[in-house]
């Protein structure tokens, strides 16, 4: 019986691991085969994008006709709490969810530009302290209720009772006719526009006053080309057309499904197998994988708008702390190759860059020197600063940066700083970002160009996240408030270009790293979906057609 | 009889208060703040404070904790601070899922393990018992995560066999919810199959050694009719009580499997709310899965009690 | 009536009074005998002690050091230079499988410890004791049982915030309840034994009595509880980097190893495979080896642990 059992246990260990070769060579094969292709399916979007993104203002060059329409499953690894209040809708990621239902005044088209939505046009007036939106016309909610100027009133109200950092600036709102709409700002604020235009989102106050706010996040009713069906928590949220939308002729697709698996692998997988059309994915070596397969479009997002930058800070404010130090600061910058690790980690879907913002955006400064790789100048800085023989400190990251930590890690290493990582889950890694932390800490931010509004979010003396462990020169502050005085874009750039010099090459409050390309993977037969091609956290799910 | 069963019933309530408190302890060490979660980046001061205040995560926490307590007796798990819905609906969403496929687990491990286990105890040293016996070792030893992720890869991706994920109940859509279910009950059921399968074998091997089995053949009684009539029913009191353990490690399982196959059950919805620290969804999840799990151990006593008397009065 | 409790709380737990005679030392060969005889049992002691072996001399077995970065060398197919390949960080993969041997031998055994330490104490209070002590006790164990080990381990362990150490401790306590129930059920039935009685009378002190008598007594079901354990430890672990609390980087587990390398699954399948099988072979042999030890120490065990 002995016997019987010996030669169960090795035939049974063969055929495990035969199962596991025989995994090895399908896998092997696939990858080497394709991998020539992938500058091609690359070369594929940018000609889908020329032909076809298109913004409701402009959509008129293709007929409806061609377009099937269908159902349209995508993923969105992203939580999802509020459907239906945008006012209390805070982070900026969820509004891919509330695309299809919810609109907003304006939104961003390709080149970063506000583009009419529910407004038709605007005009500020920065000596008069005033924005004056032009609303459209024929528009009606869900519900049956009109879009006009009270609504929208109503709805910018409801931000400001919640002290949306957004709406801070209004001071008043006068109604001057139906469908014309003017704000008056308590002091003039160059990011008031952008804000107000593309974060304010109009639901119907009908719906709202009726059934009472936690209705109403449960149940969208807004002015989209998609009517809300179903919100299963944290599973999926289901649209079906709106056979009233506004526009002629859209939308073309039938039914959405947008589903949260937050399992990246589950859903590439769930990709491959066709049982999604698409899905946004941050794992460069997935992205690799599906690139290729040569089976998927990968869409980049290349203009930089709400995209996320990722970067190191030291805590700059405790006197205690090493990096309380410039000159350890800036040692920190020389000691990382950012380049090199760029290459590794994001394996090509990221852009490295020396201060916020992708290279070519509108508040990236070309003359900011930053800090190229250098590991001596990073001793000889840390003996000036006092620590000849390097220092040890801790480093907060989270398991999804598990390699890029144990690579900075490594790097800091050879410059003498001990690092000892701290994973830490996000729940936890959030309050550090709230209050402050010992050490280095991972930091991601949306690295928008728009720097009063979204640098301001960690360096104004009132801000939050991570704003309890940095400097808050006087210097940055005062030039953070002039960007957000300056009348015009020109000005605005100018003393944007300043304040990337001031906080980066002057004071090195935090070490930018890279900016991920935020890849949307979908299947080719997947069109005019929009989905990073403008803002980051918006799509056009009334161009979206699927082709038969 | 009854004065026992009150009693083990007063014991599982103490138990179960036990829970809250362990549970509201531990969760409110946890590090981590919801509000912030809820925010996002672009929070300033006045909204967290606003936030806080509006969820009761200003008061203090004794406060906290005798008002989700009392609240929870009175049925109301209270709102998700995250999910901004009221927690007894999430969960009456979820619970049925997790319920079912793991009922089918239970049901396909209990079945399964218990016949194997008779067969490997008759053939004993036979080649079958050699493959029952491996092949439950194995299922024990074998993270079952990994298992599933290499069953996606196999099975979804190279054969296109069965769906990646997701989870349909049957009344919607038969074979989409039956393509579904396939990977993950069987996976689940791999650990509690396999301890049952082991159980099973030894407790019968025990039985057949003993003399009354000895004389029932001595009388020539065919071989079934002592399988199945005698040794059996002996043999199923000690794997009775495994079966109370058995549910308690597929509840466990059910965590991993459901988040491997995104099946919306409570074990992706306690993962997720623990990781975001929504405080009430993962207090309420925790102290429904104690409770079953303790209802269910209270029941396998109580059959115990019926099997065995001596337990009762001795 | 509180015995009668005891006795329905304890069912699952070995009360025989059969153990409760000391070993002699003419069974030691007789153990050995039944231990070792089946071949499986043989290879897989051989399995443990070689992963001991490569666990304390890692730095002579492995290739390389497992830590050393080379960017340059990143996600290299397994070769002769590499026989495993390299990780993302261009790390050799064997040298992590191997250095990972001491991450999985150290969750083992810390949290064995602790469990062990705390749940005999507290079973041995209870057991000895009995009366509201005891009562508390247990129903506090009962509580911690109630609720899911991998759940209950990862509810502590993010209390205490990621890495080595607070999965060891999390385990370990999350496996407290049952050494606890396992020590307390010995108690109870060393205490009513005769030569216990004959201590009292005697004259030893309680204490004394405890130590002397009872925990040598508890020691076949504790040491086939740990053996079992040490493999449970090393999936535990596994599970628990899957759900997203890890050891911390640079460091190796077969667990995050496994977690992290199935991103790779389609390009470099052996990233996720290697340490996968790993765990298996490992968990595997303390399985088998627990088997052994208690159909060899007291048969009686089967199917109560």
């Amino acid at each position: 019986m002995f016997k019987y059992k010996k030669v169960l246990f090795s035939t049974f260990l063969l055929s495990f691991l035969g199962f596991f070769i025989i995994l090895a060579g399908c896998s092997s094969n696939s990858s080497t085969e394709n991998t020539t292709d992938s500058d091609n399916s690359t070369e594929n979007i940018s000609d889908d994008s020329s032909n076809n993104s298109s913004n409701s203002s402009n959509s008129s060059e293709s007929t409806s006709s061609d377009k099937y329409g269908g159902t349209l499953n995508i993923n969105i690894a992203s939580g999802m709490t509020n459907l239906g209040f945008p006012a209390e809708q805070t982070s900026s990621v969820p509004r891919l969810f509330v695309d299809p239902v919810l609109q907003s005044l304006a939104r961003y088209d390709k080149e970063g530009k506000l583009s009419p939505l529910l407004a038709t046009s605007w005009e500020t007036d920065a000596e008069a302290m005033t924005i004056t939106y032009e609303l459209r016309e024929g528009v009606q909610f869900h519900d049956g209720t009109d879009f006009n100027a009270e609504t929208a009133k109503w709805n910018i109200e409801k931000y400001i009772e919640v002290q949306r950092p957004e709406t801070a600036s209004i001071d008043s709102m006068e109604v001057l006719d139906d469908h014309t709409l003017k704000l008056n700002l308590k002091e003039w604020n160059s990011s008031a526009l952008d804000s107000i235009s593309f974060f304010v989102q109009m639901i119907s106050p009908t719906a709202y006053e009726e059934n009472g706010k936690e209705w109403a996040i449960g149940n969208p009713v807004g002015t989209g080309p998609f009517v809300f069906d179903n919100w299963e928590r944290s599973v999926s949220i289901s649209y079906v057309r709106n056979e009233d939308y506004w526009e002629e002729g859209k939308p073309y697709l039938d039914k959405i499904v947008m589903s949260q698996m937050m399992d990246e692998m589950t859903a590439v997988s769930s990709l491959r197998a066709g049982e999604i059309d698409g899905m946004d994915i941050d794992d460069s070596n997935l992205i690799k994988e599906l690139d290729a397969s040569g089976n998927f479009n990968l869409v980049l997002h290349d203009n930089g708008i709400g995209s996320v930058g990722q970067g190191l800070i030291g805590n700059s404010s405790d006197p205690d702390s090493p990096f309380s130090n410039v000159k350890v600061r800036k040692a920190l910058g020389y000691a990382i190759d950012v380049e090199a690790l760029n290459k590794t980690i994001n394996q090509g879907y990221a852009v490295a860059t020396n201060q916020w913002g992708v290279p070519g955006s509108f508040a990236y400064n070309p003359d900011v020197k930053g800090y190229p790789y250098n590991p001596e100048k990073a001793k000889e800085l840390l003996k000036e600063a006092g620590y000849p023989n390097g220092f040890s400190t801790k480093f907060y990251s989270e398991p999804k940066h598990a390699n890029t930590s144990a690579a900075i890690q490594n790097y800091l290493a050879q410059v003498g700083i001990d690092v000892e990582v701290v994973t830490t889950d996000s729940a936890k890694i959030q309050e550090f970002y709230g209050s402050t932390w010992d050490g280095l800490i991972y930091w991601w931010h949306t690295a928008q160009g728009d720097l009063p509004l979204y640098m301001g979010r960690h360096l104004n003396r009132d801000a939050v996240f991570y704003a309890g462990g940095m400097i808050h020169p006087e210097k940055v502050l005062n030039l953070l408030n002039e960007a957000k005085l300056a009348k015009d874009r020109d000005e605005k750039q100018r003393i944007s270009y300043e304040i990337q010099k001031s906080v980066f090459d002057e004071y090195a409050i935090g070490l930018p790293m890279f900016i991920p390309s935020a890849v949307f993977a979908k299947n080719p037969n997947v069109h005019d979906d929009g989905f990073h091609k403008t803002n980051l956290s918006s799509w056009t799910p009334e161009n979206a057609w699927i082709e038969e | 009889m009854t004065s026992f069963i009150i009693q083990r019933l007063l014991q599982t309530i103490v138990v179960l208060f036990l829970v809250t408190i362990m549970v509201f302890t531990v969760m409110h060490m946890v590090p981590g703040n919801p509000i912030l979660v809820l925010l996002g980046p672009s929070a300033t001061k006045e909204q967290i404070a606003l936030y806080t205040a509006q969820f009761g995560l200003d008061k203090p926490v004794l406060v906290q904790y005798f008002s989700w307590v009392s609240n929870v007796l009175q049925g109301d798990f209270g709102e998700s601070i995250i999910f901004r819905q009221d927690i007894g609906e999430l969960i009456a969403t979820r619970l049925p899922i997790t319920v079912f496929v793991g009922g089918l687990a239970y049901i396909i491990s209990v079945v399964t393990g218990m016949t194997a286990g008779v067969i490997a105890a008759v053939k004993r040293g036979g080649f079958i018992d050699s493959l029952i016996t491996i092949t439950a070792n194995l299922g024990m030893a074998t993270p079952i995560f990994w298992l599933g992720i290499l069953g996606i890869y196999l099975f979804s991706l190279q054969l296109g066999w069965l769906p990646v994920q997701g989870f349909t109940w049957l009344t919607v859509d038969l074979s989409k919810g039956i393509k579904q279910l396939i990977m993950p009950v069987l996976l689940l059921s791999t650990v509690p199959l396999a301890m049952i399968t082991r159980q099973t074998r030894s407790a019968m091997l025990e039985v057949i050694q003993q003399d009354y089995i000895r004389t029932g053949r001595s009388k020539g009684l065919k071989e079934k009719v002592i399988i199945i009539k005698h040794a059996l029913r002996n043999a199923l009191i000690p794997v009775i009580t495994l079966l109370g353990i058995q549910l308690g490690n597929l509840v466990g399982g059910s965590v991993l499997v459901e988040q491997v196959f995104n099946i919306p059950g409570m074990g992706t919805l306690l993962v997720q709310s623990m990781l975001q620290k929504d405080f009430l969804i993962v207090q309420s999840c925790v102290l429904i899965i104690a409770t079953v799990v303790a209802l269910c151990n209270l029941a396998v006593d109580i059959a115990y009690g019926f099997i065995d008397p001596r337990i009762r009065y001795k | 009536m509180e015995t009668g409790t005891a006795k329905v709380i304890d069912k699952k737990v070995y009360t025989s009074p059969a153990a409760a005679v000391p070993p002699k030392r003419s069974s030691v060969k007789r153990f050995l005998k039944v231990f070792l005889a089946r071949k499986v049992v043989v290879f897989s002691l051989f399995v443990l002690l070689s992963l001991v072996f490569v666990a304390i001399f890692a730095p002579l077995v492995a290739p390389y050091d497992p830590y050393y970065q080379d960017l340059t060398k990143s996600l290299q197919k397994p070769s002769m230079e590499h026989l495993l390949g390299t990780d993302m960080l261009g790390r050799d993969v064997l040298s992590r499988i191997i250095y990972g041997s001491r991450v999985s031998i150290a969750v083992g055994i810390v949290s064995v410890i602790i469990a062990g330490g705390i749940g005999m104490i507290l079973g041995l209070i209870a057991g000895y004791f009995g009366g509201f002590i005891d009562s508390i006790i247990m129903r506090f164990m009962d509580a911690m049982m109630a609720i899911p080990m991998i759940i209950l381990a990862l509810f502590i362990g993010s209390a205490l915030g990621g890495g080595l150490d607070s999965v060891m401790i999390s385990l370990g306590i999350a496996l407290v309840p049952s050494y606890a129930r396992l020590t307390r059920g010995q108690v109870l039935s060393v205490k009513e034994s005769d030569y216990v009685l004959a201590g009292t009378i005697s004259g030893t002190s309680n204490f004394k009595n405890m130590f002397v008598h009872v925990l040598p007594n508890s020691l076949s079901p504790i040491i086939v509880l740990v053996t079992m354990n040490l493999g449970i430890a090393i999936l535990a672990e596994a599970a628990l980097s899957f759900l997203g609390m890890g050891i911390n980087p640079p460091g190796a587990a077969w667990g995050a190893m496994v977690n992290e390398g199935y991103k790779y699954l389609m390009s470099q399948p052996v990233l996720s495979i290697a340490p996968g099988i790993a765990i298996i072979i490992v968990v595997l042999s303390f399985n088998i080896v627990g088997d052994a030890l208690r159909d060899a120490l007291d048969p009686r065990l089967r199917g109560r642990i």
